[in-house]
């Protein structure tokens, strides 16, 4: 059976005096059965990017993605019209996701025309006040207002009542609990996680805060720099990390408990200012990794997997080294 | 619709308005003759009385009459000028801010040429050259020019919208680029439509009485650039009859005050962060 | 023991054209010498405006409704904040208390390199241009910073380094409390460590009292000697960080700490609350978090908690814990 998505070698290059590689080669699959996948890495590790080209919202410079194993950009028109069905995004920005000047009612008005949702206006109306519903939210509260009249949280939430009325196979979620508080995080990825579970629905989920990841469960990749360093079960990953990068990233928590605080103080190498080198023939976190090696700088270290833990790929020399070893 | 800009925007303009179209009738009947504008009806730079309320000009018109028609004809120029260039401006401001790429640097170049061209010679060359040179011609030239101002407002507004995430979402929704432009950018850009027309059309009216004042105006329609045009050469301020200065600026100003409130609620209806705060304020 | 700045009654409000609508109410908090507090709340709680209460920047259309800000000074004598003349304030401020603004990596001028924008409010003080260099240098030391760092812009240097540099500028006078609003946030999680450790460190080298404002429980964990939980405009529970975080007895406090994302919580472990926090204009009357508290009673609606000493240097303002003490007393 196909994967629901593959990413294949995808590269986005930006520029051309000062290229930007926000994307480099970048490779990783979901499977057919509803799973989640978090994307996590901090500004400029290309995470939103591949968001967007995922979404079909960009081409990229180079590279494939395959939905349901028919490349996203060659489709034909009517397989684009399946795909646009079943490939629905999340924003970030609660506040730039809908349209000031119109009510919220046409958000849904306008996913039951185009998607042939349902067959006569009361029974759209009924999908939609009950996919609104679903997410905890009343129908009277939401429809007719406008956009500003709600706060972010619920904002949020009448995107994922939205992904509830269209049913889509796959989320993908650039960042979206980011702007919302803290104390509404959780209700939002529950939802997501029953979409999973009782929908069949399955999410990419970009983030920069681990956390949110952890909670979700699944499976996770960790980026830096447009590359893959990490590729594994979160719960895994994130309990015993292997790349000095996601070591750090995990170590770097802040812990909501104080009997469990930062026992020893980060390595000066750990901040760089911008003097990194243009070479990209070689590992991108050299300069800040405390375990760097003579060879970290002259070889790109490939994503490999590990034979000591269950479906993780890693890229890094001190992992090279181990199997050219054995 | 409650708010007071609106009501008093709206109003202003439809007084304006209602004046230029009777207003040559009210001529007729102040003058008491069918033909108000008759050069020599009364005895030229009188002051003003009960009858000549400002007074007459140095043709030896009532002021009052002069004024009274001369606002629709402004109004006229304002407005062929002003849809012009708002066209124009719109569509090629547009088209740059969305379609970016070579086509975006290419319609700048065009922008920033007709923005630096100098009108003046061209209207003075024109103006000798044309025979048919009339108020008409006059504004659509004004139009030609004045679009590179709209465009210059409406391009950055529409590269900005562009990126809003409800864009993205229009179009993962399936809606067509038809649909996106209208319903989804057209919106937020309507303040900047309403904006641009506005200056367009007092710009126009306002460049027409600059022409009048250097003397390349058109024949003898009474315009308020006209009349503006030859109080400054008449002296007419000096001679004690200002009114006939002051009512044709005082009708430029409140063009521009009325087209600019509309402009305001407009803005206020589609901008909802402003509205909130007009909300807040009359709650 | 003396205490370094003492928070009394403060009620700040916010001027519209028709009237004043409140937006802190009465606030009471001590801050010790040489002590990490952290203020926490959502956003819109009126932490932000608590800060530049403390800092006696209340200006229009800020307006003070009560209360007053009592900063003891190194010789023993207090003076109120909130009451002093902008040329005291003037004196004040970098001198006794530090304030590093939300985002203040952005508060540099792009144009100066920054030996001059840390040295200018040390020479307005009256210190000479070689001395404010010596305690510039010295502070840049301090968040682990290089003295070549005084001659480069802005622009050359990390988000981080900023927020460092920021740091450095708030210490150089080694005032007595400073005051950091959300000093992470923006800040990718490997340089929040940093920067979160940086600021221990000046705690325990310098002495100086630390006030942190963020909406980050893990951040509070982290280095928080004293927690202070605000909510629509009040404080609703003061505490040692491990009395908050392992038994907190306000509803929202519980409720706080139950919402947060931690790895080793189950998917069924983290409660959902319900509602969202009031915005000044809509204040409820009594408790304000009595419409989304799960133990309302009648008198929540009418009366307000006093934030009244519960355990050992723990205050909470409930009225629930009333009715235990008069079911158990």
């Amino acid at each position: 059976m196909d994967n629901l998505l593959r990413i294949q070698d995808l590269t986005q290059v930006f520029g051309t005096r000062n290229p930007n590689y926000a994307v480099d080669r970048v490779s990783f699959s979901m499977p057919d059965e509803p799973s989640i996948l978090s994307l996590v890495g901090e500004s400029g590790s290309g995470k939103s990017t591949i968001a967007r080209i995922a979404l079909g919202l960009m081409k990229p410079t180079s590279g494939k993605v395959y939905f349901k194993g028919t490349d996203i950009f060659t489709g034909d028109r009517k397989w684009q019209k399946q795909f646009r069905r079943d490939v629905q995004p999340v924003f970030q920005d609660p506040y730039s996701a809908f349209n000031p000047a119109y009510r919220l009612k046409r958000v849904f008005n306008i996913a039951v025309r185009n998607f042939d949702l349902a067959q006569d206006q009361r029974k759209a109306q009924a999908r939609i006040e009950e996919s609104l519903d679903s997410v905890g939210l009343d129908p009277d509260d939401v429809l007719d207002k406008y956009p500003h009249q709600l706060s972010g949280g619920q904002r949020q939430r009448v995107m994922l009542a939205r992904l509830h009325l269209i049913r889509p196979r796959l989320i993908i979620a650039d960042e979206p609990v980011s702007m919302i508080d803290a104390s509404m995080r959780a209700s939002f990825l529950k939802l997501l996680v029953s979409f999973r579970d009782n929908l069949g629905i399955s999410t990419l989920f970009i983030t920069h805060d681990l956390t949110t990841s952890m909670y979700l469960g699944g499976r996770i990749i960790v980026l830096y720099k447009g590359r893959i360093m990490e590729h594994g079960d979160t719960p895994d990953v994130t309990r015993s990390p292997q790349h000095p990068y996601a070591k750090l990233l995990i170590n770097s928590i802040p812990v909501a408990d104080p009997s469990q605080r930062w026992d020893s103080m980060l390595p000066a190498s750990v901040d760089s200012a911008n003097r990194a080198s243009m070479n990209r023939d070689r590992c991108l976190f050299a300069e800040r990794c405390g375990q760097v090696m003579e060879t970290c700088w002259q070889q790109e270290p490939r994503v490999l997997p590990q034979e000591n833990a269950v479906q993780r790929d890693v890229a890094c020399h001190l992992y090279e080294k181990t199997l050219e070893n054995n | 619709m409650k708010n007071p800009k609106t009501i008093i925007g709206v109003g202003l303009l439809t007084f304006i308005v209602i004046l230029a179209v009777i207003g040559p009738t009210i001529a007729k009947g102040l003058t008491g003759s069918e033909n108000p504008l008759s050069i020599g009806g009364y005895r030229p730079y009188q002051l003003p009385t009960a009858e000549n309320l400002i007074g007459t000009d140095g043709d030896g018109r009532d002021g009052m009459a002069v004024f009274l028609s001369s606002i629709g004809p402004s109004l006229r120029i304002g407005v062929i000028a002003g849809v012009i260039a708002t066209a124009i401006g719109v569509t090629l401001g547009f088209t740059a801010g969305y379609l970016g790429g070579k086509i975006d640097i290419f319609l700048r170049i065009i922008i920033d040429m007709v923005l630096v061209f100098p009108i003046l010679p061209l209207m003075l060359t024109l103006a000798l050259l044309i025979d048919r040179w009339n108020l008409d011609t006059l504004a659509i030239l004004l139009g030609l020019f004045g679009w590179a101002f709209v465009a210059r407002v409406i391009r950055p507004q529409v590269l900005s919208l562009r990126e809003r995430s409800y864009v993205d979402l229009a179009v993962l929704s399936g809606q067509s680029t038809f649909k996106i432009i209208i319903f989804e950018l057209l919106p937020g850009l309507l303040p900047y439509i309403g904006y641009s027309l506005s200056l367009s059309i007092v710009g126009a009216m306002l460049a027409e009485a600059g022409l009048q004042i250097i003397g390349i105006g058109a024949g003898s329609t009474p315009t308020l650039g006209l009349m503006i045009g030859k109080g400054i050469r008449e002296g007419v301020i000096a001679v004690g009859l200002t009114g006939q200065m002051l009512l044709p600026a005082a009708m430029l100003i409140l063009t521009f005050l009325s087209l600019n409130l509309i402009n305001l609620s407009l803005d206020e209806t589609y901008n909802p962060r402003l509205r909130r705060l007009v909300e807040d304020k009359v709650s | 023991m003396t205490i370094t700045l003492q928070i009394r009654d403060l009620s700040i409000g916010l001027q519209s054209t028709k009237k004043i609508t409140q937006i802190i109410s009465h606030v009471n908090l001590d801050v010790l010498p040489g002590e990490i507090i952290g203020i926490v709340g959502e956003s819109g709680c009126g932490k932000s405006t608590l800060a530049i209460g403390a800092l006696g920047l209340i200006e229009t259309p800020h307006v003070l409704q009560s209360g007053s800000v009592l900063l003891t000074l190194p010789d023993g004598s207090t003076t109120d904040v909130v009451r002093s003349s902008p040329e005291a304030l003037r004196d004040l401020r970098w001198r006794h208390i530090a304030y590093i603004p939300q985002g203040s990596m952005n508060i540099f001028n792009p144009v100066m390199r920054i030996r001059a924008q840390l040295t200018d409010t040390l020479v307005q003080h009256g210190i000479t241009e070689r001395e404010a260099i010596e305690r510039v240098t010295h502070a840049l030391h301090l968040v682990n910073l290089k003295p070549s760092v005084l001659d480069q812009y802005p622009h050359e240097l990390s988000g981080g380094m900023k927020q460092r540099t920021a740091i450095a500028a708030a210490i150089s006078m080694e005032p007595a409390v400073l005051i950091a609003d959300e000093p992470t946030t923006a800040l990718d999680v490997v340089t929040q460590r940093m920067i979160l450790q940086e600021l221990v460190k000046i705690r325990d080298t310098l002495g100086v009292a630390i006030i942190i404002i963020s909406h980050d429980m893990g951040v509070m964990a982290q280095v928080a000697d004293r927690i202070a939980v605000m909510y629509a405009g009040r404080i609703i529970e003061v505490g040692a960080v491990t009395d908050i975080f392992k038994a907190p007895l306000h509803p929202y406090a519980q409720a706080l700490l139950g919402s947060i994302l931690q790895s080793g919580h189950e998917t069924d472990q983290v409660e959902i609350l319900e509602g969202e926090s009031p915005s000044p204009w809509n204040y409820p009357t009594g408790c304000r978090f009595n419409p989304r508290c799960p133990h309302t009673m009648d008198r929540c609606r009418t009366e307000v908690p006093d934030l009244i000493l519960r355990r050992a240097s723990h205050q909470v303002a409930c009225h629930l814990l009333d009715e235990k003490v008069s079911n158990h007393g």
